[in-house]
């Protein structure tokens, strides 16, 4: 089971590295966090390429192409003289060991690590504890994997009411395939569709973005601020509980949140991260059908971004052209969903319009009521409203996770089934929660903007 | 949000049994949150105003303040609940195998499911069982064998039926089946046929 979590992650490893290699801002333990979701989204889409091509789905038909493309990428690296291995800093082992700062700080630091430590020990102790127990788990994404797996197929060639799996339980057929690629790939090393073994994936995303939403916060604020924060985002019940399951929230979470990352660096100078940013839009568009209302809105924040800087003559070249060559990888899916006639969403969901504006307060008390996201909810809009003029690097990073939460709120308010028939409570919850640790970088983000604003309230951020 | 002042400072835990289960916050708990919030802001701005700081700057710096101490107060309370579970967790399925922790979490009806695994070998089946949940969840259990209307093999699940193993009937509704094979029974409502 090791190898079919390792595999992907060197994958992912080697890419980022060459794309980072001239970059110096991202040191060993991002290039780490971004290599695990970087190298599954890029497998799953490989399989279900392979898959459409009919090549049964096999264990070695499936590893033969991404170890020649491991063996070919490291060729590459050497050749080119990449370095892999980059010197890791230890800046928090440093802070909390080092001879400076106060006792009182250190041991905060020794306990907010701990912490953090114990609450991830203990979603992948729970991980391997329970087997697959939620019912939407088995009905949308395990039932779908289970098929694919047994018949080395996407059930491409089969009856209509089969065709891709449709006629499973209540399975979704509309619903991209990352997540059930993913559990046909545990299955392929482990041997058979184990229930506890085939949910492995889904920690390892929690713990990539974790340790990555730790480091980007603490250079933008300092590393003390930045553990509070992490153990705060650790502490949602529904994190936890998405950690251990094989839903697809989690996973779309991060590439969402990987993708702003991404888009903060690349305005920030980094050239090589438009590329990033553009391969983790296109694998959030491969891992659930709310993605699009993330991507269009992040591409368009892009394309102001680009037509404020246009006067450098090098800027389209360098970055739109990278991000919307790397967005290509969502293609195979788009022409296969629409040339198949596949919708979005579940297919049971009916559209019928209708105007309930009280909707939008259901939600709204339902966040205030911290009942699954601590509290950042109601302190992002205390927190933008305090840090006075927002800096326009912020505006455009939160253009894309505003626009994205509007849009569910939109979805809530006019429609009929979403605002009656769904469960409406935990719909939303399900929902906040892919934006969720967006939300957590934006808090860090506005913390910084307070804190260089402390003392010198009339001050203007570069 | 139901408000009862009554138990403001009752902390009664987070709704929800387990980790499957329903996640829910007693409004008490909240409103102490709130509170707290209120508390913290105002008791800090002071202090920071008192220090000559400017009231905006007083206002900053105890919201942020506010929202570390609130959040943490959450934490020691969402975290309590998520460590209880996982306590119930490891006492429950630490120590076995996948398939006993599936028994475990499915229950009695697991037992069936593993033998119609063998009775069934690779062949469909037509399941009859009076709810979704256990129809449901027999299916995917039983994957990659797959639920048919037209299947040689039925399978019964306490549903509203009648067999009669000396004649080999089998009568649903109106629908009569006749040369119904008995595989196996494992207990009276619970039993799979073969259709010759």
């Amino acid at each position: 089971m090791l190898a079919a979590l390792v595999i992907p992650a060197i994958l992912g490893f080697l890419i980022v590295s060459i794309l980072l290699r001239d970059e110096s801002t991202s040191g060993l333990s991002e290039r780490l966090c971004m290599a695990y979701p970087l190298g599954m989204g890029l497998l799953t889409v490989q399989m279900f390429l392979l898959a459409l091509m009919r090549v049964s789905l096999t264990l070695l038909n499936v590893a033969i192409p991404i170890i020649i493309e491991i063996a070919g990428l490291y060729l590459w690296t050497v050749k080119k003289r990449v370095a892999l291995i980059k010197r890791p800093s230890f800046g928090l082992f440093k802070e909390i060991f080092g001879t400076e700062g106060h006792w009182l700080k250190k041991i905060s630091l020794i306990a907010l690590t701990a912490l953090v430590i114990i609450k991830i020990g203990s979603i992948f102790v729970e991980t391997y504890l329970r087997p697959i127990f939620a019912w939407d788990s088995f009905a949308n994404w395990s039932a779908g994997a289970k098929a694919f797996y047994y018949s080395h197929s996407l059930l491409l060639d089969t009856s209509p009411e089969d065709f891709f799996g449709k006629g499973l339980l209540n399975r979704n057929a509309n619903y991209p395939p990352h997540n059930p690629l993913m559990q046909v790939w545990m299955s392929l090393w482990i041997g058979h569709f184990d229930e506890v073994f085939v949910k492995f994936w889904s920690p390892l995303y929690l713990l990539a973005m974790s340790v990555y939403l730790y480091v980007v916060m603490a250079r933008e604020t300092s590393r003390l601020i930045a553990l509070s924060m992490l153990v705060l985002f650790l502490s949602s019940p529904l994190l936890s509980i998405h950690s251990i399951e094989v839903y697809s929230d989690v996973p779309l979470s991060v590439y969402i949140l990987f993708s702003l990352i991404m888009f903060l660096l690349a305005m920030r100078g980094g050239y090589e991260y438009w590329t990033l940013m553009g391969l983790f839009s296109a694998e959030a568009l491969f891992t659930k059908d709310e993605a699009p209302f993330f991507v269009l809105p992040l591409l368009l924040a892009a394309a102001i971004f680009f037509w404020q800087n246009r006067g450098q003559g090098t800027v389209l070249q360098r970055s739109a052209v990278p991000l919307l060559a790397s967005l290509l990888l969502a293609v195979p899916w788009y022409v296969f969903k629409f040339s198949h006639h596949l919708g979005f969403g579940a297919d049971y969901v009916t559209v019928n319009f209708t105007f309930r504006p009280e909707m939008a307060w259901k939600v709204i008390s339902l966040l205030a009521s911290f009942r699954d996201f601590n509290v950042f909810f109601l302190f992002i809009p205390i927190l933008t409203v305090l840090a006075g003029r927002p800096t326009r690097e912020f505006i455009l990073l939160a253009t894309p996770v505003l626009c994205y939460a509007m849009f569910f709120i939109l979805v809530y308010t006019l429609t009929e089934f979403f605002s009656g028939s769904l469960m409406f409570n935990t719909a939303i919850f399900r929902n906040v929660l892919t934006y969720y640790p967006s939300i957590c970088l934006l808090t860090a983000v506005l913390i910084k903007t307070i804190m260089l604003r402390w003392d010198v309230p009339s001050a203007s951020l570069k | 949000m139901d408000l009862n002042l009554t138990d403001l400072f009752t902390i009664e835990p987070m709704h929800g049994g387990s980790v499957n289960g329903w996640i829910q916050i007693p409004s008490s708990f909240t409103m102490m949150i709130y509170c707290i919030i209120i508390g913290i802001t105002t008791v800090s701005a002071v202090f920071f105003v008192m220090k000559k700081n400017l009231l905006l700057q007083a206002f900053r710096k105890s919201i942020v303040i506010a929202f570390f101490c609130a959040g943490f107060l959450y934490l020691v309370y969402s975290e309590r609940t998520w460590y209880t579970w996982f306590c119930e967790d490891i006492n429950t399925y630490s120590g076995y195998s996948t398939e006993a922790k599936t028994g475990i979490f499915v229950g009695p009806l697991y037992n069936f499911i593993r033998v119609a695994r063998e009775v069934l070998k690779n062949n469909d089946y037509v399941i009859y069982a009076p709810d979704d949940a256990t129809r449901l969840m027999t299916q995917y259990y039983l994957l990659p064998r797959r639920n048919r209307a037209n299947a040689k093999n039925i399978i019964v699940l306490y549903d509203n039926v009648v067999y009669d193993d000396r004649t080999k009937t089998f009568i649903r509704g109106d629908v009569r089946t006749d040369n119904a094979e008995l595989l196996f029974r494992y207990d009276p409502g619970a039993y799979i046929l073969k259709v010759e």
